[in-house]
This record gives C-alpha cells, structure tokens and sequence, in this order.
C-alpha cells in the first residue's frame, strides 16, 4: 500500500476519532510549552543576570585571589628570620601548579615590591596620599579592574590601580595638650594596633569621584628617609604615657640622624626620593591584600632603580657588618631572595608609621614636624636603628650580616615570593568547580557568602533545566506508549479487517507508526506556536519577578541597582527547542515503532473474534 | 474443467488450557470453477474455521488448501497478504466496515492495499455501488446506513479487486428476511456475471439449497460428499 494512502487513513481516523487523539495531542503541546517557556526564561535570567550584575562585577568574579597563611600577624615571628619557604609563602611553582588545573586562564604570583615611603601629593589638594603597599598584577587579572593596557611602556605614564584604601589621609589630634595618658591594662604585647588605637592618630576618608580620577596623571615619589615620630611612648608606669616631642628634641633627632647616615652616605642624595609619573587606570576598592598594583614588568624596574640609588649614594666609606641591620636597616637578600621584615614586628610598626601623611592648615589638628628623619622608634619599642632606602644587606644562611650588596640587579634577579596569587578563570560560572580543585591542589580558599547567592541561583537554575529535561524524556515515553498501546488493543477490530483485506504487517505498522507521529507533531506544532506566544506574557512576568530579585537581594549585597530592560525576557532559546524538537521526535519514533509491533503481529482470526 | 478451491485432509487442532481440541478433522474437498459452495453445520461444527483456513485467514495444523492451482500452505504472511488481497473477497456476519470511512471509501480500500491509484479505485467503487443500488449512499459513514446497506458496501468491497472466490460468513446472520434475500440475490447474480465462485457458510438449508455444492460438517468432519 502507498504511503500516502497510509497518511490519508490517519487523517481521516484523525477527523473522525478527534477526541481519541486529543488524548495524545494535548499532553505532548502542554509539554512542548513549558519547555519553550521553561528554556528561554532561564536562559534570559542568566542573560539578564550577566547584564545586571555580572557585566559589572562578572569579572570581579571570574578572580580567585588564593592566601597563604603567614598574612595574619604572628608574634612569635617578630623580627623575622625565617625564609618565605619556610613561611609557606607562593612562588613559581605554585603558579605552575595552579595554572594546570582546568577553567584557570592565567595565575599570577602577587609580590610585595620591597620599596617604602611611596607618596604623592598630586592627587588632592593639601593632601599627601601614601601607599603603604605596592604590588605587581599582570596584565591579565589586571582585565578584572581595568579596560586599559596594564604594561610599562618606557618615556610614557606607568598605569596605575589605585587601592581605594590608601586615599586616606592620617594626622595627629593632640587636642591642647601635649601628653596622653592611656589605659593599657588591655593591650596584649606585639598584638599592634589590634586591641586599642591610639587615639591621636587620626585617619580620614578622602572623597573621590572615581570616574573622575581614572585618568588622572600624578607623580609618586618612592624611597627618601622615613618621617621621624614626634612623640614618645613610655610604659614604665603601668600606663602608657605618650608625650610630644618638643621642637629641639625633634631638631636633635634629625641631626643625629643625619650625622649618623653623612658617616657612609650623601645625606641629601640619599633623602630624596626617586619620582615616576603615573596614570591612574582603576581603583580597588575591595580586594583583601590592601596594596596598590602597578605592572608586573614593572616591579623590577622600580626595585632596582630604588637599589642604585642606594648605591649612588654611597660616599665610598666602607660599610661595616656591625652597623648593618642595626643602626641601618632596609632589606636583606640571603642570596635567593630579596626579603622585608614586614611580618615582623617592625615591619608592623614601619607601616603604621608610614600611613601617616602631613597635612597643612589645619587649627588645632596638625603639628609640622620635620619630615627627613629616621624611622625613631624609641619610647615603648627601644630601636634607634635607621632606615635607608634601598638598602639591600646580604645575609648568610644563619642570618649573620656579611655586607651591604652593591649589585642594583640583585632584585631582578632574586626569587620572588608572595602571599597572593591571582588566579583568573575563564567563566564566573566555573568559579565553584575551579575552587574546588584549588582546594584539593593543597591551597585553601572559600569564598564568601556574597558569591554563593550566584552560585546557588546558577546552580538552581541548571538543576531546574536538567530536571525539567529528563522529566520531558520519561513523560514524552510513558504519554506515547500509553496512548498509542490504548489506541492500539482499541483498534484489534480495526486491523484484523485491514488484514483480512489482504494490508501486510508492514502496512499496518507504518499506519500506527505514521499515526502516532501525526498527533505528536500535530501537538509539537501547536506547543511551538503557543509557547512562543506565552513565552512574551511569561517574560513580562519574569521581569518584574526579577527586578524585584534584584532589588531586594543583589542590589543591597552588591551595590548594583540597574534594573534589566524587559526585552531581554522576550528572548527564545530556538537551540533548547531544537534539543527538545529532537527528543520528541526521538523517543516518539522509537516507542511508536516498539508499540506498533504488537499491532502488525495481531492475527486477522483473533481480530474478528474479538467482536 | 479446473478446480478454483482444493482443500485436502485439512486439520486444525488448537490448546483450551491443557485441552487439545480438534476444530477441523482432516477435511477434503475441491469445488471447481464457476461452482458456489454452501457449507452447512451446527454451532462449533467448523463451519468457521474452515472458512478461515480456506481464506488463510488462519493457520492449519495439517493438510493443504489450494486456491487457483496455487498451495497457500507454505507462503509467506506477505505472500499470502497479497494472494488474499488479490484473490479473495470476504463478508462477514458482524459486516466490519471500518467506521471511519465512508462506503466509497471502504469499498476502495482493497484496491488501495494492492497499489491501484486512487482516483481508479474511487471510479471503480462508485460503479460498485451503483451495482449495489447504493450510488446515493457513497458519501456516507457506516453508522449513517441501515444493517442492510452495510452489508450491500461489504458486498462491493469484497468484489472491488475482482476475485475468483468470495467467502462470505452468514453474511445474512444479523439481517431481516428481506434484506438477507436482498443480499444473496445480489452475490448470485454478481458472482454470476463475473464468473467467481462463493463459499458460503449458512445454517439455512432454504438457502444452501441456492448453491450447486453443499457440504455439511459435523464435529469437524465432513458427512457428506
């Protein structure tokens, strides 16, 4: 028999059995609905997702920033002598193992750059900015924080990502008065500044448009002699005293220093800093090391030229062993790395130190004090050591002073080691599944709860989709051979007559076959056109439901407030329909065709008994 | 003068749970050409199943039927599809139009099976039915029609390839006096015209008597030659 002929039998059993048929084609387009719906509103959320919060933060999050341990302050390492090692701290290596590990685009070791007194005063009006801590970032987790090339280019501004931590400015409150006596029953020993502040050390906020400070070109002076502290502080009462120095004792500072200094150095050379012009290309305002980053190439630059200028300076008096890390500090080098105190308690105070900038004008707030003096940290501490500027003192294993290193390569050179390693990933969405495995690689890392609202709602909506597709496959399989096995032992009759007019087994196969994919399309036809329909109400629901979301949920976590246009909810997923259009068809196909059997194999006696 | 149907020792037996039973106990028979055949008995003689084995509609346990010069016992279910298609026509008692068709169109669905274009086979059946006196009636579905009419489209469909054998199983079971004349006047004259042979199973002798061969079976066996 021709097909054709088969197809017009269908047909017209179609027009004549309607409500029979409906059986089948009414499930199969409410499934085929919800799926048209169902796949293009999860993928327009996760598009509105990726414009609303993503697009501003998605590459924040496509950052791992991995620490190690040694960031937290540790008394028992003050004045440390432990090699980074031993610390535990990044290298290298790590960065090799970490970049193996699968969704990672790039790992970068995070060094601290050994330099001091980084400063500018171009930046605010009356306002000396310090940065505390100057990083490498490589160019590409500098895509996180920035549009603009991240490089060194000689004779041009160096970019620059500013820590929106260090635009504060620090200054001393001494009231009237010029002593203060403080409480210290409470303060532990070595804790820093942890237990209590002291309270004439003030630190403000400095107001910036960020929009309008990208772009801004500055110049950072780094290096010249710490400011000398203009106060003491004295424990032996049970009470610390702290006490102003007045404007000789503060003179005698300065000149004793700059005797001491003049014995092996030219005291001017060596108090002036070295100066860069830089470009302000990003600001951080919320990543956990606190450090300002310039280029990774850089680093290297500004360390050696910072080293030479010790160098230069140097009045070619030799330099004994027993004034090295004792009555002058800087930097040691044990001839792998190139290492700062800044663990240790020292480093601790030299940076509490550091933060403090000078203003001028202010009645009642200020004191000028000499700026060119040495790191005093008599009073509670007890160090009259001073510090120069890149100075590098070479040590041996055993930590024992064996001279002042005259090389200003030696920084280029060294090991480097870090206590960060900026890890980018290629997709934010891969972010659980790469922390993972940085775990199990050895290198612990969690992320905030911030992130997790994210991964829970990614991960909600992916488990949705899978769960909606399988419960598609077992509904579509169980609907076809349900309806077409009732069609089928309701239709004995029907095919014993067929039979005994002489229609093969073939024949009546494919008439049941045909059948039942006729009504599954029939049902897909009219499932598309609806849920394409439904799908433009379903985003007008959508969008309001998410804004809402947002609102009430991202917005106040991250500060971001767009509202997403509801277009992007009219959006189609025709690649999920063209996934469910296949798995119809499929398993229509197969369980039609295993269904089917059963009819062709129907004797023609048994079907005219059965009347 | 050639034999249209030869049916030699034909046996069918079958299982009722551990029972054996024998519906068909070594038949044999031949009608020749152009000869009609009445096949008398009472309930559960094999009158039914005999028809069914001699229209392979059903498989025999033993024995031949031959149809034209042609053994139907060892062919193919396609082979036997097609041979039955070609060959035979059949009425039966419960008439077994499909529903969803109308008489034209059931009266078209043999020749559909064996490939005929459609538009021969809708001329065709239109003629048939003319024959039939149901020219008016073509359009309508079988629930439209009375009993009779039903029967009178069965009647057309089973002629529609034009077969040599016609099996008709009390195709007068479920009808009135006068629609079942209606009908077997009908078969006579067109089996006449046409020259093909009808089997018959009936339960009245006024109507076997109609018939130029007679067979009457009992307990599956023939008891008379």
């Amino acid at each position: 028999m021709k097909l054709k002929d088969i197809l017009l039998i269908n047909i017209k059993k179609l027009k004549t059995k309607t409500k029979k048929a409906l059986f089948l084609i009414i499930p199969i387009f409410v499934l085929i609905t919800l799926s048209v719906i169902l796949s293009s509103q999860i993928t327009n959320i996760q598009e509105a997702m990726t414009q609303s919060v993503f697009g501003t933060i998605s590459q924040k999050f496509t950052l791992i920033e991995v620490k190690t341990e040694t960031t937290a302050f540790d008394p028992s390492k003050a004045f440390n002598t432990t090699s980074s090692v031993e610390d535990n701290r990044f290298s290298a290596l790590d960065e090799t193992t970490i970049g193996t590990i699968d969704g990672v685009v790039s790992v970068s070791l995070q060094t601290t750059l050994p330099v001091k007194n980084a400063q500018t005063t171009d930046l605010f009006t009356d306002k000396t900015v310090s940065f505390s801590s100057l990083s490498t970032l490589d160019t590409t987790a500098a895509a996180i924080y920035t549009t603009s090339d991240f490089t060194y280019t000689e004779g041009e501004a160096i970019p620059i990502i500013l820590n929106a931590s260090a635009l504060t400015y620090s200054y001393e409150d001494w009231g009237d008065s010029t002593e203060i006596t403080m409480d210290t029953s409470s303060i532990t020993r070595g804790q820093g500044g942890v237990a209590q502040r002291l309270s004439f050390l003030k630190t403000e906020a400095i107001s910036y448009d960020k929009d309008s400070l990208i772009g801004t070109t500055f110049t950072m002076s780094v290096g010249g002699l710490d400011s000398i502290q203009d106060y003491t502080m004295d424990r032996s009462s049970g009470s610390m005293v702290i006490k102003q120095l007045t404007d000789d004792e503060m003179a005698t500072k300065v000149s004793d220093r700059e005797t001491a200094i003049s014995t092996y150095w030219d005291y001017d050379k060596i108090s002036t800093p070295i100066t860069y012009t830089f470009v302000v290309v990003g600001i951080v305002d919320d990543n956990t090391a606190n450090t300002t980053y310039v280029p990774q190439d850089f680093g290297d630059i500004l360390v050696t030229d910072y080293v030479a200028h010790e160098i230069a300076s140097r009045n070619g008096t030799d330099i004994p062993t027993t004034v090295l890390n004792s009555t002058f500090t800087g930097v040691t080098y044990d001839g792998v790395e190139v290492k700062t105190s800044s663990s240790g308690m020292m480093g601790q105070m030299a940076k509490r130190m550091e933060s403090s900038s000078s203003t001028s004008g202010s009645a009642n707030t200020t004191h000028e004090r000499p700026t060119d003096g040495g790191l005093g940290l008599g009073g509670e501490f007890g160090s009259t050591g001073y510090y120069i500027p890149g100075l590098v003192i070479q040590v041996d294993s055993s930590n024992n002073v064996t001279g002042a290193v005259s090389d200003s390569d030696v920084y280029a050179t060294s090991t480097k080691y870090g206590d960060y390693l900026d890890v980018v990933i290629d997709n934010v969405v891969n972010r659980t599944a790469v922390i993972e495995d940085i775990n199990n690689a050895g290198y612990a890392y969690q992320d905030t709860d911030d992130v997790a609202v994210f991964d829970k709602l990614q991960s909600t909506l992916s488990t949705v989709s899978s769960v909606f597709m399988i419960s598609f496959i077992v509904l579509v399989s169980a609907l076809v051979a349900f309806t077409m096995s009732k069609f089928i032992s309701e239709s004995i009759r029907e095919i014993g007559i067929f039979r005994a007019i002489g229609m093969r087994k073939s024949s009546i196969l494919t008439m049941f076959i045909s059948q039942s994919l006729l009504y599954v399309l029939i049902g897909y036809a009219v499932g598309i056109g609806l849920g394409i329909a439904l799908n433009f109400a379903a985003g007008y629901l959508v969008s309001g439901w998410f804004n809402t979301f947002l609102a009430d949920t991202v917005a106040k976590t991250f500060n971001v407030v767009n509202t997403v246009d509801k277009g992007v909810f009219f959006g189609i997923n025709f690649t999920s329909i063209g996934i469910y259009t296949a798995l119809l068809i499929g398993i229509s196909s197969i369980i039609s065709v295993i269904t089917s059997l059963s009819a062709s194999k129907v004797s023609p006696v048994e079907a005219i008994k059965n009347e | 003068m050639d034999n249209i149907l030869e049916v030699k020792k034909l046996t069918k037996k079958y299982k009722d749970g551990d029972i054996e039973v024998t519906a068909l106990d070594n038949v044999s028979f031949s009608l020749p050409e152009g000869f009609d055949l009445a096949i008398l008995g009472p309930s559960g003689s094999g009158k039914t199943t005999l028809l069914q084995l001699a229209g392979g509609l059903d498989t025999m346990t033993s024995g031949d039927v031959i149809i034209s010069g042609q053994s139907i016992k060892n062919m193919s279910d396609t082979e036997i599809s097609d041979f039955r298609n070609m060959t035979m026509g059949f009425i039966f008692q419960m008439i077994n139009l499909h529903d969803f068709f109308t008489a034209k169109e059931n009266v078209m669905l043999p020749m559909l099976v064996a490939g005929v274009n459609r538009l021969e086979a809708e001329e065709k059946a239109l003629k048939l039915l003319e024959k039939v006196g149901l020219s008016p009636r073509a359009n309508h579905l079988p629930k439209q029609l009375s009993g009779g009419e039903q029967q009178r489209v069965a009647v057309a469909r089973a002629l529609a390839n034009d077969p040599k054998i016609i099996f008709a199983d009390e195709p007068t079971g479920k009808l009135d006096k006068m629609n079942s004349k209606l009908v077997i006047d009908i078969l006579e004259s067109l089996s006449h015209e046409n020259g093909m042979s009808v089997i018959m199973i009936t339960h009245d002798e006024n109507i076997a008597k109609r018939f130029s061969r007679v067979i009457k079976l009992e307990n599956g066996s023939v008891k008379n030659k």
